[in-house]
C-alpha cells in the first residue's frame, strides 16, 4: 500500500493505493483513491469500474448523495471490500455518470483510521 | 442489440427548426424511410462520436432494468415480517435468503444486467453526505 500527498498547488491532496473487490471476494481492482472525509460512504468510482466488479449485480436501492454545497443526487450502491494495506473492510461503493477520481470517505477510514499531517506524513492504516 | 424487443415512444419537441424539419421530411420520403427513422440515424451517429457512449450506454441499460426491479420490490409480495435478504433481478422477486453471501452467489449465478440485493425489513430514503465535487 502506498498513501502520499500530492501537490502541485493543491494544498496536499492525501492520495492511497487500495484494492477494491466485489462482495464475494471473487473479482478486484486496484485503484489511486482521495482520501476524502467529507465522504460519508466508502469508496466513490467510475462507473466502468463498477461495472468491472459486476457490482451492478450487488446492488441496493439508489440512496440521495447531498454534497458540500447543498444540492443532491441519485446514486446507485453495491456492498464491496476495500483492502488497504492487506487489511479488508467491507463497505458500500457509490457510483453515477462522471465520476471521474475515486474517493476513499469515512465508512472505510472509521475502521482503518487516518493520520494527516502534511506536508510529508499521510498515513491510512493506524 | 439483444433479443429484447425494440420499444419506441411518442416525442413531441418544441421549437424545431422549421427549414430543417421539411429536408429531414424531404430525406425520408426519398429514402422510403420515416423522419423517425432519419432522426434515429442521426442521433445514432452523433452519440457514437461521443467520449462516454459506452458509459453512458450501459448507464442506460443499467436504469432500464433497475426500474423494473424497483418496481418488483415496491409491489412485491414482501411482509413486514419478512427478514433476511431479497434478491430481485429480470423484474421479478428471485428468492429470500438468510444470509447476504447466499443472495449475492445467487445473483452472480443468475442475474445478467442488474440485480437488487435489499435488506429487510427495507426502509427508503437513505441520504448519504458527499464531501467533495469529484
Amino acid at each position: 500500500m502506498k498513501a502520499y500527498l500530492e501537490d502541485s498547488g493543491l494544498n496536499y491532496v492525501p492520495m492511497v493505493e487500495a484494492t477494491l473487490w466485489d462482495p464475494l471476494g471473487d473479482k478486484q481492482t486496484k485503484l489511486v483513491f482521495v482520501v476524502d472525509t467529507g465522504f460519508q460512504g466508502g469508496v466513490l468510482v467510475p462507473l466502468h469500474e463498477y461495472l468491472e466488479l459486476d457490482l451492478n449485480l450487488f446492488e441496493e436501492p439508489k440512496v440521495i448523495v447531498r454534497t458540500a454545497v447543498g444540492g443532491e443526487m441519485e446514486m446507485r450502491v453495491s456492498r464491496a471490500l476495500t483492502e488497504v494495506d492487506g487489511a479488508r473492510v467491507a463497505c458500500h461503493a457509490y457510483t453515477t455518470l462522471g465520476v471521474v477520481r475515486p474517493l476513499l470517505g469515512r465508512e472505510v477510514l472509521e475502521d482503518l483510521g487516518l493520520l494527516y499531517r502534511p506536508p510529508d506524513e499521510l498515513r491510512v492504516g493506524l | 442489440m439483444t433479443g429484447r424487443a425494440r420499444r419506441t415512444r411518442l416525442v413531441a419537441i418544441k421549437n424545431f427548426d422549421e427549414d430543417l424539419y421539411r429536408m429531414v421530411k424531404t430525406y425520408a420520403a426519398l429514402t422510403d424511410g420515416t423522419i423517425a427513422s432519419v432522426i434515429e440515424e442521426a442521433l445514432r451517429s452523433w452519440m457514437r462520436g461521443r467520449e462516454d457512449y459506452d458509459e453512458v450506454r450501459a448507464w442506460v441499460a443499467l436504469e432500464r432494468e433497475y426500474e423494473g426491479n424497483i418496481g418488483a420490490l415496491e409491489e412485491g409480495s414482501i411482509g413486514e415480517s419478512d427478514s433476511g435478504y431479497v434478491l430481485i433481478c429480470d423484474g421479478r422477486i428471485v428468492d429470500l435468503f438468510r444470509g447476504y453471501g447466499d443472495a449475492a452467489r445467487a445473483s452472480r449465478e443468475s442475474c445478467e444486467v442488474q440485480a437488487l440485493i435489499v435488506e429487510l425489513p427495507y426502509s427508503e430514503g437513505r441520504v448519504v453526505e458527499l464531501g467533495l465535487p469529484w
